[in-house]
């Protein structure tokens, strides 16, 4: 493990060129909440940008402005992301906001967390 | 029990339905927790309230309650025995059948189930005379089985024994269209929009040039020719709808990203001038300073980094 970092709605780190992102169980994503993810992921990144996975099992619900941020600023510094669904709850949440959020880079919804790997392995 | 759970959660849902049939998108369905399909469509209703409150309704909900016209008039006459006589022309279309076979016809067997019994109780009251001028919904079975549910007025004649029978709102989409009261609940500003580029076209350039803000905005001709429309249209329609030119908005955006690297990276501002598509730092630092009120380098003075 390379880098760790850990604030109240999720932990991340970084392996083998790859960022690995997961929200803790239960978070409400508000405004203030999407914009200190923004804000930590980048800092940790130290400019590079990197392919994300991201497991947004733990995502309880969300507001429109923390989803409109997330859709504008969610990808600076990514190169693809790969989310990883296992819940249907979860699965009609990112459904809805990738329908209406129009993500800048690849991105692709995976329910095995080995195939979303394969997948952001192209971008590293 | 479980089940007596699930009604409640379902009743939420009809409840919050309706309140945005009406125009409320304030409400919100309680969360319970449960990871289920129920739970799915709650998650659905309350962020598309969300959706709908900001992004469609920003500028106030109002309902024309005009979306029906009631203009396509069918006339039946119809005998004593409920035998139609006559018809007006626009009937054997709406109904889909030729006019000899609805000649002659038994009335009652165009009638949806549920309008057979409703019909002949008011049939009585006609026939005797004790009301002239009855006003009811009636549902007319269509062409494909389609039910079509109608207003309609079933009144007696002065100079014969049939009674004419007259529906409403039976009428297609696409006579609605042709009605004159659609174009003028058009107002001048909707006119407007209409003619340069539908607002969703718009909405699909905005999400283009968002998609694509690492590269270079391509001309007003580019774009056009994406969206198979023309400069005029592109330029004015999107100035219209988001209150800003193509190119200001894409400004904007980049400077919004760049506002984001200077605060949270070490990237030196330089590169950050040329990433966001600037081909020198001081015209890079104006703009800046004009949409943020502060230079990039007072920024990166106050960075957490």
């Amino acid at each position: 493990m390379e880098d760790y970092f850990e604030n109240e709605f999720a932990l991340f780190w970084i392996s083998g060129n790859i960022l690995f992102f997961e929200y803790k169980p239960g978070v409400v994503i508000n405004l203030v909440a999407a914009q200190r993810i923004v804000m930590d992921r980048m800092q940790m990144q130290k400019e590079k940008a990197y392919p994300v996975l991201c497991d947004v099992s733990g995502i309880a619900d969300s507001d429109k402005a923390a989803r409109d941020y997330l859709a504008q600023h969610g990808s600076v510094l990514t190169k693809a992301v790969g989310i990883v669904v296992q819940r249907t709850l979860s699965m009609v949440m990112i459904s809805f906001y990738l329908k209406i959020s129009k993500p800048q880079v690849p991105t692709k919804v995976f329910s095995d967390r080995a195939k979303a790997l394969a997948f952001l392995r192209a971008f590293v | 029990m479980d089940q007596e759970i699930d009604q409640q959660r379902i009743n939420a849902i009809c409840k919050m339905l309706l309140e945005m049939a009406e125009g409320n998108f304030a409400y919100r369905i309680p969360r319970t927790g449960i990871d289920d399909e129920l739970e799915a469509v709650a998650v659905l209703v309350n962020w598309m309230a969300e959706e709908m409150k900001e992004s469609v309704f920003h500028s106030g909900y109002s309902n024309p309650h005009q979306s029906y016209q009631y203009i396509a008039e069918s006339t039946f006459m119809v005998d004593n025995k409920f035998i139609i006589k006559d018809f007006s022309v626009n009937v054997p279309e709406l109904l889909g059948c030729t006019s000899n076979e609805l000649l002659e016809l038994d009335f009652t067997s165009l009638l949806s189930k549920e309008s057979v019994p409703l019909f002949k109780t008011l049939w009585n009251d006609i026939v005797e005379n004790k009301s002239n001028n009855t006003i009811i919904s009636l549902g007319l079975v269509g062409a494909e089985k389609l039910s079509i549910p109608a207003p309609c007025t079933i009144c007696n004649l002065v100079g014969s024994t049939e009674v004419m029978i007259t529906f409403f709102s039976a009428n297609r989409i696409d006579t609605t269209e042709k009605a004159i009261g659609v174009r003028e609940m058009l107002t001048a500003e909707e006119l407007k929009i209409k003619n340069y580029l539908d607002v969703k076209s718009t909405q699909a350039v905005y999400d283009y040039i968002l998609a694509n803000i690492d590269s270079a905005l391509p001309t007003l001709k580019e774009l056009s020719r994406i969206f198979g429309t023309n400069e005029y249209k592109l330029k004015n329609g999107f100035k219209h709808v988001f209150k800003t030119t193509i190119q200001q908005f894409y400004n904007d955006e980049r400077l919004k990203r760049a506002q984001l690297l200077i605060q949270y990276t070490r990237i030196p501002l330089k590169t950050i001038a040329v990433m966001a598509g600037f081909s020198t730092y001081p015209n890079f630092s104006r703009a800046f300073k004009i949409k943020f009120g502060y230079s990039p380098s007072d920024l990166e003075r106050q960075s957490p980094v």
